[in-house]
């Protein structure tokens, strides 16, 4: 899963994102919003961290425009919108969450709170069971332990994230490059084969008989 | 509250009692006028009675007799039965006006009173919380017109009271919120995390240290608004152009680290006002310049005065805060700053440069008590 921060405070911005990526995800992180709208464009976020108040606009509007489309993003899926402000007024949450917004976090906050809504948004398309469970496989994202047939999986933090996202869109064929912009960061070269790497290794601990396929020309598949 | 002490019944009671003294005075009048002139028509007159006279010879004749006679008990009798008469047709009259005035004084003090009834019902039912209310009495300019528009008038200054308060504390609150969550989240983080190094740890110390002095200097802020608004605060005669050397020698070494430059233009400009407060308005508006200032660019503060108002200026080369969505306002201080500029009797003002790029933001101060509204024009020159 591949996040977006937009936070204008640089600290506070690679606290939340060094935060996230040690949950599995890939994070990226744009300090105002004219970066957001360039990265928003440009790349697959599943979810926007997103502040209220931009030295250079509203957090507010970039959640209408990304609701509205008016801010297309890359592959068209709208990311799940996550409103992060100091802004606690009853009237400025209603208003958040009427704009679009999926959720909405008063700062200050507890990280592990934060973490916890994160994960409770991205399960949303995946059912309300925190523990993903796909044929043999379980993914207990929170304690950070997957297995197969109850077996436990010896899984860097990266596959696990891959696997996460597998799970997440089982039986769906996805190619190397959407699978790049959705567990791997702004950070990483386009051209590597990261992605190639990173799924063999995963599939040969999965053991047998294989359960990632590769669909010639068109990417890879987890079995249902 | 009991009918019989309410304004109406007393209204319609002194009405009545007035209206019955003043009728019953008026009859009386009458009636003793009436008694006065049948008395004194008690006259003699002259009647022409006859007499029967017998003769000697036995024959009777028929004597005419001119007489003068009194007669006061015919008078009497007749003037008797006039004034009972009038006496009955008085007391009659005197009920019925008693009556007609009640009424009347009843049907009329209510109509009086009715917009003073409205008045109070719209009063009790203001909340302090809602203050959006309005009395809005129609009606001709009358006394009870004024008296609700008056009460308008402050309801209006209230609610203008209430909501920038609230405001301000959502502003503040929002704007001292902000560094706290920077330093929760990095120490949370950090605690955290056992692989963490002694740099990663000396960094969030850092990071702790940069916040703290961040609220400390927003308290500072919070505190000589609220000393302001107090009145506790001791007004005593500052030279704006000292606040702004101050300034400027304070952050241009901070300002060159991001290859800013800071430029003073500043000219004299004395005011009555608390030097505290005016030097964290002015700091404020650095800070702002500060972060919207681009690498390389130049950062101009200036003072002055002219035409009854004194002037603190910074200019920034930055994107322009001119911006229509005022939620956009937060999160920069400027609320303190506002109120430290309202607590002074003036205002905070905002100017565009050209073409959306670059902002201008004015504090300015009254210097003589005549001073009404600040120039609506930029005091700084581009240049």
């Amino acid at each position: 899963m591949r996040l977006l921060v937009v936070e204008d405070e640089p600290d506070l911005a690679e606290a939340i994102a060094r935060g996230l990526r040690r949950d599995g995800y890939a994070v990226d992180v744009a300090l105002n919003a004219s970066n957001a709208e360039l990265k928003l464009r440009s790349a697959g976020y599943d979810l926007v961290c997103l502040d209220w108040n931009l030295p250079d606009g509203s957090g507010l509007s970039l959640c209408r425009e990304l609701i509205s489309g008016d801010l297309p993003t890359l592959e068209g899926d709208r990311p799940r919108i996550l409103m992060l402000t100091a802004r606690d007024e009853i009237d400025a949450r209603v208003e958040g969450l009427d704009a679009g917004a999926d959720d909405y976090l008063v700062k200050p906050f507890a990280f592990a709170e934060l973490s916890a809504r994160v994960r409770a948004l991205l399960r949303r398309d995946t059912g309300s069971d925190p523990v993903l469970t796909v044929g043999p496989l379980t993914l207990d994202q929170p304690r950070f332990v997957a297995t197969r047939d109850d077996e436990p999986l010896d899984l860097t933090a990266k596959e696990f994230s891959l696997l996460h996202y597998f799970m997440a869109n089982a039986g769906i064929v996805m190619s190397q490059e959407h699978l790049l912009e959705h567990v791997w960061d702004e950070m990483t070269d386009p051209l590597t084969n990261v992605v190639r790497v990173t799924v063999s290794n995963l599939r040969k601990k999965l053991g047998e008989p294989p359960l990632i396929k590769t669909v010639p020309g068109r990417g890879y598949k987890l079995e249902e | 509250m009991p009918s019989w002490q309410s304004i109406r019944f007393r209204l319609s009671v002194q009405y009545s009692a007035v209206v019955f003294g003043l009728g019953g005075a008026l009859l009386g009048l009458v009636f003793l006028a009436i008694r006065q002139w049948l008395e004194s028509q008690t006259m003699t007159e002259q009647i022409l009675t006859a007499r029967v006279v017998p003769l000697e010879n036995g024959r009777r004749v028929i004597m005419p007799e001119l007489q003068e006679v009194e007669i006061q008990a015919i008078d009497h009798y007749v003037s008797g039965i006039v004034l009972d008469q009038v006496a009955q047709l008085t007391l009659f009259a005197l009920i019925a006006l008693f009556l007609l005035s009640l009424v009347v004084g009843w049907v009329m003090s209510g109509r009086v009173l009715k917009p003073v009834e409205q008045i109070t019902n719209v009063a009790r039912d203001i909340q302090a919380s809602d203050l959006s209310r309005r009395i809005a009495l129609d009606g001709p300019d009358d006394e009870l017109r004024r008296l609700a528009d008056t009460f308008d008038g402050m309801l209006e200054r209230l609610d203008r009271a209430f909501t920038s308060q609230r405001e301000f504390l959502a502003d503040t609150s929002h704007d001292l919120r902000t560094p706290l969550a920077v330093v929760q989240s990095n120490v949370e983080l950090i605690d955290d995390d056992p692989a963490a190094s002694i740099e990663d740890w000396k960094n969030v110390g850092g990071i702790v240290r940069r916040n703290t002095e961040r609220m400390s200097a927003m308290i500072d802020g919070l505190l000589a608004a609220a000393r302001l608004q107090t009145g506790r605060a001791q007004a005593v005669t500052v030279d704006l152009r000292e606040l702004v050397e101050a300034k400027v020698d304070e952050f241009e070494p901070v300002a060159a680290r991001d290859e800013v430059t800071v430029e003073a233009r500043a000219a004299p400009a004395v005011v009555q006002g608390v030097e505290v407060a005016l030097y964290r308005g002015l700091a404020n508006l650095v800070d702002n310049a500060h972060k919207a200032a681009p690498r390389g660019s130049r950062i101009l503060i200036s003072s002055g005065s002219a035409d009854g108002w004194a002037w603190i200026a910074v200019t920034d080369e930055g994107p322009g805060l001119e911006r229509p969505d005022p939620d956009d306002r937060i999160g920069l201080g400027l609320s303190i700053v506002t109120q430290i500029a309202e607590g002074h009797g003036g205002s905070l003002a905002t100017f565009s440069g050209t073409g959306g790029q670059g902002t201008t933001q004015v504090i300015w101060i009254p210097t003589d008590e005549t001073s009404d509204r600040p120039p609506q024009q930029s005091p700084v020159l581009s240049t």
